[in-house]
């Protein structure tokens, strides 16, 4: 998608300009009140925004042309519980489906998908509100959208309620090759769903890129979290059927995971939290740790965090092989083993705090 | 006796009853773009649409009939001292309590709600008849409701622009007007106690439909 958009709101301006991948999966991501919202709205269509928007070679938005919203066929997704309270469950469902266009999912199978069995004669306004966000998730799916646009998804729902349904979203979308553009400010949806990041700040563009890219950018406050991270594409190498462990091949490392078998040679993503690495001058061998790569330091800061835990701590950067991790351990032991950029050491981290995702 | 108080009602009753049918063809359709649109000649076309609400019957019958008078612009339709001048009148008199009840009833509808049909596919029409209408269901029934009660119960402009003729424009309150002037105390109780009651049960029922479903 290209981008270059400019909307004045009662006193804020909106001036992003960004490209990036159709096929990807994007975030916009940024602090409240940085525009995300009036950005995604105006990409759709729903906000009338001055300027020059593409998709797919095809200009939705030039200086004499605007597509409504209605004919860009981009399913918006709002924060807030947008179902037809007039209609069934099933004549929601059948709403979208009225429009969608051509060779889109079956309805009975996104109604087994979404698990709305028991509820499609149900009156769409007594579900309860996770049943409500599945039910708009699965009728934007069933529209067959030419893009997902989902505004803070699922942000009223309870952490594993929202795993369930990103789960299932993800899923949908690797095997129709539905791409999404979503507007979050939670790292944990951003770092399980998004390949691509667009970093709004006070109407404009900061930062744009990959999504590791962004998440170690130093402009940006990922890197300081608490749960500061990396998410890594890893693909599936073997498994180990009596250990129950997956084998990832990390690029020329090998990387233990535990849980079911992902089929050999899938690309799954691997969210790996800073605070999950430990840095050692020598190879231990009779440590629990399974994972233990060799790494070379790139750099080394203090943790510019929001709270009084993170006084003490460094981050440190290393690089596996082109690739970015970031390691979270104490000033004390990085002065102890006398860290420093372009030392070789070794980095641990444990299986058991790694869960491979689907991309 | 009975011919002279049944006419009146049921000329008010027809009367109300087509008023209330144009009423809502030109209300839900009007409410809808009021609603959706922000222009800067919104709150001058809202406030004109909203005058019949606060002027005397007396000075809307007077333009009305200085209109459709032998010497206004419309003249030739002949439509002063005939029933449907009465609705013409009636029509632009009960305009106000059709459309703003309308108009508040598809405000309360979700604008995300109806941005989320668009993203779906659905154009302006579609949101418009499988979306506003029913959401507005409720209100749209009120507002009919209380078109067609207020209309019956309208005095000023229907003398001024129906006059008095019997079996043609003497409608229930010109009916009363008439029979207090010819001292038929009687006939003015009947059909005062009538309309009252009646008025009253429309009321009492509005507030049911209220009570039970709140602000559709």
């Amino acid at each position: 998608m290209k981008v270059d958009v400019s909307l004045c709101k009662g006193g804020f301006t909106l001036a992003a300009k960004a490209e990036w991948p159709d096929t990807d999966m994007t975030v916009i991501a940024g602090p409240s009140g940085a525009g995300k919202s009036s950005l995604l709205r105006a990409l759709v269509g729903l906000e009338r925004a001055q300027g020059h928007v593409e998709f797919k070679v095809e200009t939705l938005q030039s200086a004499n042309a605007f597509i409504p919203a209605h004919k860009r066929r981009m399913a918006w997704v709002s924060q807030h519980d947008d179902v037809f309270t007039h209609l069934s469950v099933r004549e929601n469902l059948l709403f979208a489906m009225r429009h969608a266009r051509p060779g889109g999912a079956e309805l009975a199978v996104i109604v087994e998908q979404f698990s709305l069995n028991e509820r499609l004669e149900q009156n769409a306004g007594a579900l309860s509100g996770g049943q409500k966000q599945r039910l708009i998730l699965a009728r934007a799916l069933l529209s067959n959208p030419c893009l997902l646009a989902l505004d803070e998804p699922f942000g009223a729902l309870d952490a594993e309620a929202r795993h369930d349904l990103l789960g299932i979203l993800l899923k949908f979308c690797a095997r129709q090759g539905l791409s999404v553009l979503f507007v979050s400010h939670d790292l944990d949806t951003l770092s399980r769903l998004a390949d691509f990041m667009i970093y709004l700040d006070n109407g404009k563009v900061v930062a744009q890129g990959a999504l590791n890219t962004c998440l170690l950018d130093e402009r940006l406050p990922y890197r300081h979290r608490d749960d500061a991270c990396v998410v890594l594409k890893a693909s599936a190498a073997g498994y180990e059927t009596s250990d129950r462990l997956n084998v990832l091949r990390l690029g020329e490392a090998k990387i233990f995971t535990p849980g079911m078998a992902i089929p050999k040679g899938r690309t799954v993503r691997l969210r790996i939290r800073a605070g999950d690495i430990s840095l050692s001058r020598t190879r231990y061998d009779d440590s629990s740790v399974l994972n233990i790569l060799p790494v070379t330091i790139k750099h080394i800061e203090h943790v510019d965090g929001q709270n009084a835990l993170s006084a003490g701590l460094v981050n440190v950067t290393l690089i596996l092989g082109g690739m970015s991790l970031l390691a979270r351990i104490t000033e004390k032991s990085a002065r102890m083993l006398r860290l420093s950029p372009g030392d070789q050491v070794f980095a641990q981290i444990k299986a058991s705090t790694l869960a491979a995702g689907e991309t | 006796m009975t011919a002279s108080w049944l006419e009146p009602v049921l000329l008010s009753l027809r009367l109300a009853s087509v008023t209330t049918v144009i009423l809502l063809v030109l209300c839900v359709p009007l409410g809808w773009i009021l609603t959706r649109t922000r222009g800067k000649w919104r709150p001058f076309v809202e406030a004109f649409l909203t005058l019949p609400l606060v002027l005397p019957p007396t000075v809307l019958g007077f333009y009305l009939l200085l209109l459709l008078g032998p010497e206004g612009p419309f003249a030739p339709l002949r439509l002063v001292f005939s029933f449907w001048g009465l609705v013409v009148g009636s029509v632009i008199f009960s305009l106000p309590f059709v459309l703003r009840p309308v108009q508040s009833a598809f405000e309360a509808i979700s604008p995300s709600l109806l941005d989320s049909a668009a993203s779906l596919g659905a154009g302006p029409w579609q949101r418009f008849t499988r979306l506003a209408i029913p959401l507005a269901q409720r209100g749209i029934f009120s507002a009919a409701i209380l078109g067609f009660a207020h209309t019956l119960g309208e005095f000023g402009v229907v003398l001024m622009v129906g006059g008095n003729i019997a079996g043609k424009t003497r409608v229930l309150s010109v009916a009363i007007f008439d029979a207090v002037e010819r001292l038929d105390f009687a006939t003015a109780h009947w059909l005062s106690f009538g309309l009252l009651g009646f008025s009253f049960a429309i009321l009492l029922v509005l507030s049911w439909l209220n009570e039970r479903g709140g602000v559709s």
